[in-house]
């Protein structure tokens, strides 16, 4: 999740799940068949042409190199051609899965949840756990940065790790964590059950209606083919 | 577990000053810790292909109980737990949706028997039994979903190696615990500096 793979107009985020969920259950259930490579292919394209061109180019680099370490893994314990694509179709559909989230914004996430009038508590959560992992790497780097500036050593050492990594870490984690709480509550934010509207509303429009027809034939296709 | 007394009051203590009732801050706390918990297991996918039964929970082990364990010492209130199983389990939906239903049907479970046995996260123990629980527990919904989705590789190691799928779940019993307990260390080690306030 990084916001150079966001996607500038993507899919109604609820049909970006179920496109994800239906990657990964259908590729892990005909994961021994070739025809899912197809599908895969298909499912790819549609990503792409739907404006989720960074999220899927990403995808293709961590699917062709986990596909490969796989292959050569299944391949070299047992020996069997059809075991090792059937990993690699398992380890496809897992990156394949993972482009809607990638190229879908949190903010766009949140708007939908809260136009379908969710609890509040599971919007505002969610919005911060999907924001909060690409800050989370920053602050990991900058931890690793102060660790070698003041010659901590290596992180490999269980108590350099615990004492100048892991530490220093929670600590800053519990420092944002207050920082943004504040920032939450003095904005008038509660958990409670007012009423309240949503900025630029999300709904699905012309262009969700052709990915879910897109979609519906890839699975079809692919189903039949068997 | 030292001073597990005098914790047990805090706990308490935190509990009532606020009515038990979740917070903006906590809610908050709660998706950062489920965030960097999310982000510290992203090695899980990498061996989720490997035939080899509770090799996803053991990588992922000392991560969930350690920060699973932090994040309910500093908000002992009913539904922590659960909260921070739903914020992880919503993302882990779109590349994992088993991790997402055994998100949600570990966090309920556990709930409801720290609830029913201790009232909620008062006592230490019922963090350490929460964080230690949470992930062994998902090991059988994980068997019964790989038999029932015919993902059969899975199913059929446990069956004809039971010893093997004995000793992993040993293994992740044993790991997560350890993360707990550093966990409860850690947060309590912040607490008495004051970097992680009630």
């Amino acid at each position: 999740m990084s916001s150079h793979t966001y996607a500038k107009k993507p899919v109604y985020p609820l049909l970006g799940v179920a496109a994800s969920v239906s990657v990964l259950v259908l590729g892990l259930l005909f994961a021994k068949s070739l025809a899912v490579f197809y599908f895969f292919g298909a499912a790819w394209l549609l990503f792409f042409c739907m404006g989720y061109r960074r999220a899927c180019i990403a995808v293709l680099t961590a699917a062709l190199l986990l596909g490969a370490v796989f292959a050569a893994a299944t391949y070299l314990i047992s020996r069997n051609v059809p075991a090792a694509l059937a990993a690699v179709a398992r380890i496809t559909a897992v990156c394949l899965a993972v482009t809607p989230g990638l190229g879908m914004p949190p903010s766009y996430l949140v708007r939908s949840l809260s136009a379908l009038k969710l609890p509040r508590v599971l919007v505002l959560g969610m919005l911060i756990t999907f924001s909060f992992v690409p800050l989370l790497r920053k602050e990991a780097a900058q931890v690793r940065e102060a660790m070698k500036t003041r010659g901590a050593g290596s992180i490999f050492n269980p108590s350099i790790f615990y004492r100048a990594l892991l530490i220093p870490l929670i600590v800053r984690i519990a420092s944002i964590s207050d920082t943004l709480a504040l920032s939450v509550e003095t904005r008038g934010f509660t958990l409670d059950n007012t009423p309240y509207t949503v900025y630029k509303p999300v709904s699905p429009g012309a262009k969700d209606i052709i990915f879910t027809a897109g979609f519906a034939v890839c699975i079809v296709l692919l189903v039949l083919h068997l | 577990m030292e001073n597990q007394n005098d914790k047990g009051i805090d706990g308490a203590a935190a509990v009532q000053q606020t009515g038990g009732k979740l917070l903006v801050r906590d809610v908050v706390f709660l998706a950062v810790i489920s965030a960097v918990t999310l982000l510290t297991c992203s090695i899980m996918p990498l061996v989720a292909g490997v035939p080899l039964f509770g090799l996803p929970h053991l990588v992922t082990g000392l991560q969930l109980g350690l920060f699973y364990a932090i994040g309910i010492m500093k908000v002992r209130k009913t539904g922590a737990l659960l909260l921070m199983a739903l914020f992880t389990g919503v993302i882990q939906l779109m590349m994992a949706p088993v991790m997402f239903l055994s998100n949600i049907f570990c966090g309920i479970i556990i709930e409801a028997v720290i609830y029913f046995t201790s009232r909620g996260f008062k006592s230490t123990l019922s963090v350490f039994l929460a964080a230690a629980l949470f992930n062994p527990l998902s090991l059988p919904f994980n068997y019964f979903y790989n038999l029932a989705v015919g993902k059969g590789n899975l199913a059929e190691v446990v069956s004809s190696q039971p010893w093997i799928a004995v000793l992993m779940s040993l293994a992740v019993v044993t790991v997560t615990a350890a993360g707990a307990l550093a966990g409860i260390k850690i947060a309590g080690e912040l607490k008495k500096s004051g970097a992680l306030k009630r």
